[in-house]
């Protein structure tokens, strides 16, 4: 009888609850699937694609109509040698190719990286100052606590958007490399976006270090970066991965947007927002849907599926939520 | 402060702006300009200076407007304070429904559908949708106009006028009230799944009160309370207007304005659009304090 009850009453620890919980959320496991889905994409992708994101595609026009030249060797001027721009997609580009004939698809693949690399780069650097701040104001409390926190209000009063217009337009009147805009633009955005994190851990922080286990760390004699590196932090983590997560499709959200007003990622550079960017021509709206829509729906897919992570993840931690 | 620093940095010098292309400009009228404009002093002088007009009340003049900066905003606000509005009451009238649904009937196929929805909503690209509907309801379908307040070359009056002004604003409130449905609606239902499981609930259906009464009238006010603090907060927010939704369609608000100013370097007027976002961060932030107390009974100002 009692080998029987060992074996029909499992202990479940709270890793596999929530695991549990987590893989009963089908909105969570599809966006999960489609982030996993994108990455491979643009990583398989860039593997296997023949084409540079630069790289330039022209056509000649033989009996009037546009053929593309696909003979490297063949020279490319010539009278009726023109750049084979806003291609429809074919067999050689499967997504055409844009105004100034570059592959479509390649870029696509290239401002996936762009993208993702910025949006992961940000949130590591907003977890680390967020973290890092929010943990000593909470921890330490008094006057640390009162600067870090009116820090924390301005930077929040600040509005976010006009400013790293302002910044953007600055770097680009200042002839700021173009090469390195990408990580000056990680740095503007996890510099305003920090706050939100801090906030939270702040204020977990304070109702922790009040608890008993805490007293105990005190009592044992531990020392004030374990406790609150090896004590404190780990209690918080559900939340910072849930707001890491979040924090990422609205990061994407935002970098898009600078990018598609001329102010995030430079051109030559590919990122799904600039590639949207091509819209504000009515022409390429009209009759070029292959040019802008990818993109777009890129970034929605991505965003879209960060959320739908995030929120299944918030359900999953959270011990109050029954099923 | 900084934020002057920052802007003063600015590449795009108006007088520069103004006066490139025109011949017979020399450098002596340049100086003087400059002079006229304040651009002549130092960063941290202009600053001093500018600081001092603003609390004797004085915002500057707008360089590109030549009217003081405060009437600009005044002039421009009214437009996208309607447009979002008008977008608020959408949003709130189909929020607050479907969150209800989707919180009394969670995990059904009804809630996966609407919080789909919602989520679709929140990560959209406010650009790419507004393209999405510019192409297919204005160039192809030639239902609404592409982008503007009014029909160019007709000069309606009156109420022609207004209904000129509405059918030009249904593209951009669309923009408005998809983006901004989803995080109503979810707030919505978070608020109204806790209250679902409070204790008085039980009671209520404890007391065999038919579910539409337990919804309607003991679980539904609760749920009002933090979405009238919510809204009432975001009152003043919808002042200042929407940068990439009025760029997109053209409309003549108040974001549409900064944006332009940012590009002619129109430092007073974005000192002065800034200082006004700041105030109306504050005030929505004073409002919702407000109205928690006077909408909750359970919170007493002492």
């Amino acid at each position: 009888m009692s080998v029987q009850n060992q074996t029909t009453v499992k202990p479940i620890t709270p890793g596999q609850l929530i695991l549990k919980r987590f893989l009963r959320n089908k909105l969570a496991i599809a966006g999960f699937a489609i982030i996993v889905g994108i990455l491979l994409f643009v990583t398989v992708g860039l593997a296997v694609t023949p084409y540079g994101e630069y790289e330039i595609f022209y056509s000649e026009e033989i009996n009037d109509k546009d053929v593309e030249i696909t003979d490297p060797n063949q020279s490319v001027t010539g009278d009726n040698v023109e750049i084979y721009k806003k291609a429809k997609p074919n067999s050689r580009h499967l997504l055409g190719t844009d105004k100034d004939g570059r592959d479509v698809l390649t870029r696509l693949l290239h401002g996936g990286k762009v993208s993702l690399f910025i949006a992961f780069a940000c949130i590591l650097v907003e977890l680390a100052i967020g973290v890092t701040l929010g943990g000593i104001a909470g921890y330490y409390g008094g006057w640390v606590d009162g600067l870090i926190m009116r820090l924390v209000d301005v930077i929040n009063c600040i509005p976010s958007l006009p400013v790293m217009l302002i910044m953007s337009s600055i770097m680009i009147a200042n002839q700021f490399p173009q090469k390195y805009k990408i990580y000056a633009l990680i740095g503007i955005m996890s510099l305003l976006g920090w706050v939100g994190i801090a906030r939270i851990v702040r204020g977990q922080i304070l109702s922790l270090r009040e608890q008993e286990f805490m007293v105990a760390t005190e009592a044992v004699g531990l020392s004030t970066p374990r406790r609150i590196f090896k004590h404190l932090i780990p209690n918080v983590m559900p939340q910072l991965i849930v707001m890491a997560t979040l924090g990422v499709g609205s990061v994407i959200l935002t970098e898009s947007a600078l990018s598609y007003l001329g102010f995030g990622v430079p051109f030559p550079y590919a990122s799904w927002g600039n590639m949207v960017n091509t819209v504000n021509d009515p022409i390429i709206m009209k009759n070029n849907l292959n040019m802008w829509v990818p993109p777009g729906v890129m970034i929605l897919l991505t965003v879209m599926a960060f959320n739908f992570l995030g929120d299944g993840l918030r359900d999953a931690f959270d011990p109050k939520m029954k099923r | 402060m900084a934020l002057y620093a920052l802007i003063r940095a600015m590449p795009s010098n108006y007088v520069k702006q103004m006066t490139s292309g025109k011949p017979g400009v020399t450098d002596q009228l340049i100086e003087q300009l400059e002079k006229n404009y304040g651009l002549d002093s130092s960063i941290p002088e202009g600053y001093v200076k500018w600081a001092g007009n603003v609390i004797k009340g004085d915002f500057g003049t707008s360089f590109v407007y030549k009217q003081p900066v405060f009437k600009v905003i005044n002039d421009k606000m009214w437009a996208s304070f309607w447009l979002s509005f008008i977008a608020l009451i959408l949003e709130l009238l189909i929020a607050i429904p479907l969150g209800i649904i989707s919180a009394t009937k969670q995990y059904s196929k009804t809630d996966y559908a609407i919080t789909t929805f919602a989520f679709l909503g929140i990560s959209l690209p406010s650009f790419f949708f507004a393209a999405l509907l510019q192409k297919f309801f204005a160039m192809d379908l030639r239902i609404f106009p592409l982008q503007g307040m009014v029909t160019a070359r007709e000069d309606y009056e009156g109420f022609r006028l207004l209904l000129d002004i509405g059918w030009h604003y249904c593209l951009p409130i669309i923009v408005f009230v998809v983006l901004g449905v989803g995080s109503l609606m979810r707030y919505t239902r978070t608020n109204m799944l806790e209250v679902l499981n409070s204790d008085f609930i039980r009671t209520a259906r404890a007391k065999g009160l038919s579910e539409h009464k337990v919804i309607y009238k003991h679980a539904f006010r609760n749920t009002l309370i933090p979405i009238v603090t919510m809204v009432g907060g975001s009152l003043p927010g919808l002042f200042s207007g929407a940068i990439i939704t009025e760029g997109i369609f053209a409309i003549d608000g108040l974001g549409y304005t900064a944006l332009q100013a940012l590009k002619f370097g129109d430092i007073p007027f974005l000192m002065g659009f800034n200082m006004f976002l700041a105030v109306l961060t504050l005030i929505g932030t004073l409002i919702s304090d407000v109205l928690y107390a006077v909408v909750d009974p359970r919170v007493r100002l002492s």
